[in-house]
């Protein structure tokens, strides 16, 4: 159950003088939906395209079904399936074609699958992929990556140029496939609302490093916002308590904190005075706070008093 | 080889058949998911809607209608055993219990006056008064016995 399905050390990768990634530690058991989140240029992609192999790291490594990303043979890669952005199909291929094509590539592929995923979305078999929209076109790549039925599903913003019933369906196939056939996947994303439904952890990347991993139920749990009078001098939290965000709008100010050992309502609540109030954060909310607070840190505005030296 | 399977031919999804409850669970609250299938199904049971004896969804059913982590309906379920609300017999599934009339009465009082302490203060805190308060709880009551 807890076999490990990707691992890295160390992992990092420069491209010339820029750091793209920069000491991933990183472990993903079987079964595990995970969230890629962090802004543009965050290292997400490449992080990825690290796991599968398709470049190579400068530092550390990454391990793929206990193979090394640099090695990898033929029976790993025939268990993974991913999903760059700028993969381009051959337009003038009809979907049957793209079928045909796939299930040469890889002897696992489900053609009654694959169908059904077009059905879906009503796309015509024998329709030519340059007929199809951008949002069409993507459904059908997002077919032929499910179908070939892989253990490890490696997706680079795969909801780019759905609609939002077929992000809908996308999402719930993910999560269908990790709880029906201990699938592995990670799923990078800036749409945060639908990933937040069914991943099990989530990885913040940040200037090419992790800023935060954690699970979401225990996220939920140890996460929340606090809303206090903007006009009282910010308040001291307790040493259980770690800072991750603060912001101050239309007389109020609000803060985002974290109870890594435990319920943060429950320690927060001993600190609170009447008008204040404390409620669960959902992840938007947290990604916002969390990296708006960090690129305040970054220039240097030393408008946060009470967080002694985060960065 | 063609395999002839009945959902791939009607391109249907069986786990759409497996809804034998509907709860209702916000993703986006921030409150963990495990604790809302907690609290929806003990509100399934007060209203009625969940008789004594009556077996809740296996895991599995649970997991794929929801879209959730099976491990997190796993959760939900040890939990509202511990709370005593369902048993869990292993191998056949999570089962409603009678109501606990049995506890001693006197901690049953003093674990609901906790309650009843919670929410009014917390109620306060928004600026509500006792009576407003007492009013909604009435008006739930209410709705819940016509099984709103």
């Amino acid at each position: 159950m807890t076999e490990l399905v990707i691992q890295t050390e160390s992992l990092g990768r420069q491209f010339g003088s820029t750091h793209a990634l920069t000491d991933v530690s990183l472990k993903v058991t079987r079964g595990t939906v995970m969230a890629l989140l962090g802004p543009n240029g965050s290292g997400k992609t490449t992080l990825l395209k690290l796991i599968r192999g398709l470049i190579q790291p400068t530092t550390g490594r990454a391990m793929l079904l206990g193979q090394d990303g640099r090695l990898l043979t033929n029976a790993v890669t025939s268990r993974v399936a991913c999903l760059f952005e700028g993969f381009v199909p051959p337009r003038t291929a009809t979907v049957q074609q793209l079928f045909d094509l796939q299930a040469g590539a890889s002897p696992k592929f489900d053609r009654g699958m694959a169908e059904c995923w077009c059905a879906k979305r009503e796309l015509p078999l024998n329709r030519r992929m340059w007929s199809f929209s951008k949002g069409q076109q993507r459904w059908v790549l997002l077919g032929l990556t499910f179908a070939s039925r892989a253990d490890v599903l490696l997706l680079d913003e795969p909801a780019d140029g759905l609609d939002p019933s077929a992000r809908r369906e996308l999402y719930d196939a993910i999560r269908d496939h990790a709880n029906e056939n201990d699938v592995t996947a990670v799923v990078s994303t800036h749409v945060i609302g639908d990933i937040e439904r069914v991943a099990d952890e989530l990885l913040l990347l940040r200037k090419g490093r992790v800023d935060l991993h954690a699970g979401l139920e225990e996220l939920r749990e140890q996460v929340c916002e606090v809303e206090t009078s903007a006009s009282h001098p910010a308040r001291t939290w307790s040493s259980e308590l770690v800072l991750l965000g603060q912001r101050e709008a239309s007389g109020s100010r609000l803060t985002w904190l974290r109870a890594p050992a435990g319920e943060c309502e429950t320690l927060v609540k001993r600190q609170l005075t009447n008008s204040d109030l404390v409620r669960p954060v959902n992840l938007e909310t947290l990604y916002l706070a969390l990296t708006e607070y960090r690129a305040t840190l970054d220039r240097g505005e030393a408008a946060f008093g009470s967080e002694p030296g985060t960065r | 080889m063609p395999s002839f399977r009945l959902d791939r031919l009607l391109c249907v999804n069986y786990n759409s058949y497996n809804t034998i409850m509907h709860l209702q669970l916000n993703p986006h609250s921030g409150e963990p998911i495990y604790r809302q299938i907690v609290e929806a199904i003990k509100f399934q049971i007060a209203s009625g809607r969940l008789a004594e004896g009556e077996q809740l969804p296996s895991v599995r059913a649970m997991a794929g209608d929801l879209k959730i982590n099976m491990r997190t309906v796993v959760k939900a379920y040890d939990e509202l055993s511990h709370a005593g609300v369902v048993v869990l017999q292993h191998g056949k599934g999570a089962f409603v219990t009678a109501p606990q009339r049995s506890r001693a009465m006197g901690a049953r009082r003093k674990e609901i006056v906790e309650l009843a302490k919670r929410l009014l203060a917390e109620a306060a805190s928004m600026g509500a008064s006792s009576d407003e308060v007492v009013e909604i709880v009435r008006s739930v009551a209410n709705n819940m016995e016509q099984g709103k």
